[in-house]
């Protein structure tokens, strides 16, 4: 039991019962699994997804969420992410395995779901509230915090046909968040939404975890998740190809996606010219260079004219990061805390463009920042001295 | 039992989905409730006149009592047609609902039935206010015994209603089955007739119909003729014990299941 620190993500499968070092508010996930029949008919109404009819959503997911604490899920589409929310939301029940809530809970799964188009927009918050449970008596003081958070102005008492989407949001964030829930969870949450809406939901959500509120969101927006989530999960297939800090998991997931996308981009790659040669040169045993070192790669163009060759450093999204000059064979080394951690690809080619020799380089580290290489910059009350004189 | 008990804890929801039921269906008619009270007026009228003086019964009384007649078949048939259609697609209609608030879904197929089941009966009561006034019926003591009747005439049409809507959910073909059935059950129940019309020989076939018996109920409280054969109450009572219990194994299949079907 003492293994499972506060915060700890269990992990796979056969985790231990959680149970005992629980707060109030919360989620449990132990090994969620859910089956969906392929062709849903009677047999399948009476036997659910069998041998011969099943496709798996999830499989084996476990995890353990509690106040205060916020949990990322990050995939492609299709990937589990909101099977999973469904079953949170308890709009699910897994096929085998369990989970449990704690609290109450509040979900913006499907921002369509459950108004009425030809309502006004306070007539569909006194309905989704009554639905939602709320006695008459509370219903006023509600729809009146609805109101408010939604910040509608006229078109609160304007039908729902009306609004674009970035108002139904409003709408369906207002009525989700309404009644401080101890459970918020939302998918793809600001996909929509103004510049303002988005800056005062981000703000609720803060406010919300610091308030010892739990997040469960699924989002495509990695930033989001590493800025909100201290921790994430990367569904894949249904299954759990990664989780652990939010930080490490979107890295991995995005490394994943554009490792992928290069592979695409390979196929029609040029043909590869005999004779030259690029090799990078870590040190012995590592998987990378640490991006606190700086990093070389050594460049044989034995029996090659020099001339202009150049070493192309590449993402794998294939977007050029810059083109190095190699006048001829030598080593090439690049300064320490430039290239931000990651995967790249190097590629040694002539002034016509064609390849003479690649090699992949990773960059090792955590890092703030975000992008693909760090400025030379400076920070302060006012402009230093070297940034004029130089 | 567990129906019943969730029933009762989700009875604000409850009534806010035959609230909204309600509302839905005449979201944008200006004279809303009043057409609800228009086709089944035109379709009294026009049996009305086909029975009463084309096929001619001659005499007047006769025709009146044929008018009340043919009004306690009508309003008790469409009561269980649309009762029970609408709650069998209330979870397909409802999906959007559904996919979004966590409840269980036979309240969906309550909340329809019970929205299409209050309507008839308004207009079933406004009716039969209508006829006394017009004097074709006269009020009675054991009128007091109708509402009994319309919750035996409801609990057939909802249990009927929840066995049909996971079978509907998971086979569409469902509704043109069960739309061909009503309209061979519309001709094979007392809605048009009275058994006494029926041959002896066939008489008894009757016994077996529940619908026969319901109406027979109604017939029998408004118009004053025999009460139903004890075998068909039996067999009504047994036929709405039967499928309340499929409809709670079927119903409970499908808990936590629906996202299996969208």
């Amino acid at each position: 039991m003492a293994a499972h620190a506060r915060g700890s993500l269990s992990g796979l499968s056969g985790a231990d019962s959680l149970s005992e070092t629980w707060g109030e508010v919360g989620i449990e996930a132990l090994d969620v699994s859910k089956a969906f029949p392929h062709r849903a008919g009677l047999r399948s109404l009476w036997w659910g997804a069998t041998a011969g009819n099943r496709r798996t959503a999830l499989e084996k997911v476990s995890f353990e969420l509690r106040s205060g604490e916020a949990l990322g899920i990050v995939g492609e589409n299709g990937a589990g992410k909101s099977t999973l929310l469904r079953i949170a939301a308890g709009l699910s029940q897994p096929t085998t395995g369990s989970l449990q809530r704690r609290g109450r809970v509040a979900s913006l799964l499907d921002l369509a779901a459950g108004l009425v188009d030809q309502w006004t927009g306070e007539e569909n918050a006194r309905a989704a509230l009554l639905l939602q449970g709320i006695s008459t008596s509370a219903l006023p003081e509600r729809i009146e915090e609805v109101r408010q958070f939604a910040e509608l102005a006229r078109h609160w008492k304007e039908p729902l046909r009306t609004y674009s989407a970035g108002m139904r949001l409003r709408l369906g964030y207002g009525l989700a968040i309404s009644g401080h829930p101890d459970v918020f969870i939302a998918d793809e949450i600001l996909a929509v939404g103004d510049e303002a809406f988005a800056r005062k939901c981000s703000l609720h959500v803060t406010e919300f975890l610091a308030g010892g509120g739990t997040l469960l969101l699924a989002s495509h927006n990695l930033y989001q998740v590493d800025k909100l989530c201290q921790q994430a999960i990367w569904l894949r297939e249904g299954q759990v190809a990664a989780f652990g800090s939010a930080g490490d998991v979107t890295r991995a997931y995005r490394e994943f996606v554009e490792r992928r996308e290069a592979g695409v981009a390979q196929e029609n790659a040029p043909t590869l010219m005999p004779n030259g040669r690029i090799c990078p040169e870590p040190r012995a045993g590592a998987e990378g260079f640490s991006f606190k070192e700086p990093w070389s790669v050594r460049v044989d163009l034995a029996g090659l004219e020099a001339g202009s060759f150049a070493v192309e450093i590449l993402r794998h999204t294939g977007q050029l990061v810059s083109r190095l000059p190699v006048p001829g064979s030598g080593v090439l080394e690049v300064e320490q805390e430039t290239l931000l951690p990651g995967r790249y690809g190097l590629y040694l080619r002539n002034g016509e463009g064609d390849l003479f020799g690649s090699a992949e380089i990773r960059i090792l580290g955590q890092r703030r920042e975000l992008g693909t290489v760090v400025l030379p910059h400076f920070w302060g009350p006012k402009a230093s001295e070297s940034s004029r004189t130089s | 039992m567990k129906f019943f008990r969730e029933i009762l804890a989700n009875r604000t929801l409850l009534v806010e989905l035959v609230r909204r039921d309600i509302r839905g269906r005449f979201a944008g008619a200006r004279f809303g409730l009043l057409w609800s009270l228009f086709n089944p007026a035109i379709q009294l009228l026009s049996y009305g006149l086909i029975f009463g003086f084309l096929y001619g019964a001659s005499d007047p009384t006769r025709r009146s009592v044929l008018v009340a007649s043919l009004f306690c078949g009508l309003f008790p048939w469409w009561a269980f047609q649309e009762g029970a259609t609408r709650g069998m697609s209330a979870i397909v209609d409802q999906s959007a609902l559904l996919r979004r608030i966590p409840m269980p879904p036979f309240l969906c197929v309550c909340a329809a039935t019970i929205s299409s089941f209050l309507l008839q009966m308004v207009g079933f009561l406004l009716f039969l206010a209508a006829f006394s006034v017009a004097g074709l019926v006269t009020p009675a003591i054991v009128w007091l015994w109708l509402p009994l009747v319309m919750l035996l005439s409801l609990a057939l049409s909802l249990s009927l209603g929840m066995v049909l809507a996971p079978i509907y959910l998971a086979v569409r073909d469902t509704m043109w089955v069960v739309t061909a059935l009503m309209t061979i059950g519309f001709f094979a129940s007392p809605v048009l007739y009275e058994l006494d019309f029926l041959p002896s020989s066939i008489r008894f076939l009757a016994d077996w119909n529940p619908m026969a018996a319901l109406i027979g109920m109604y017939r029998s409280l408004v118009l004053g003729v025999a009460w139903p054969e004890p075998l068909a109450v039996l067999v009504l009572l047994a036929a709405i014990a039967a499928l309340w219990g499929l409809a709670v194994t079927l119903m409970s299949r499908l808990e936590g299941r629906l996202d299996e079907y969208w």
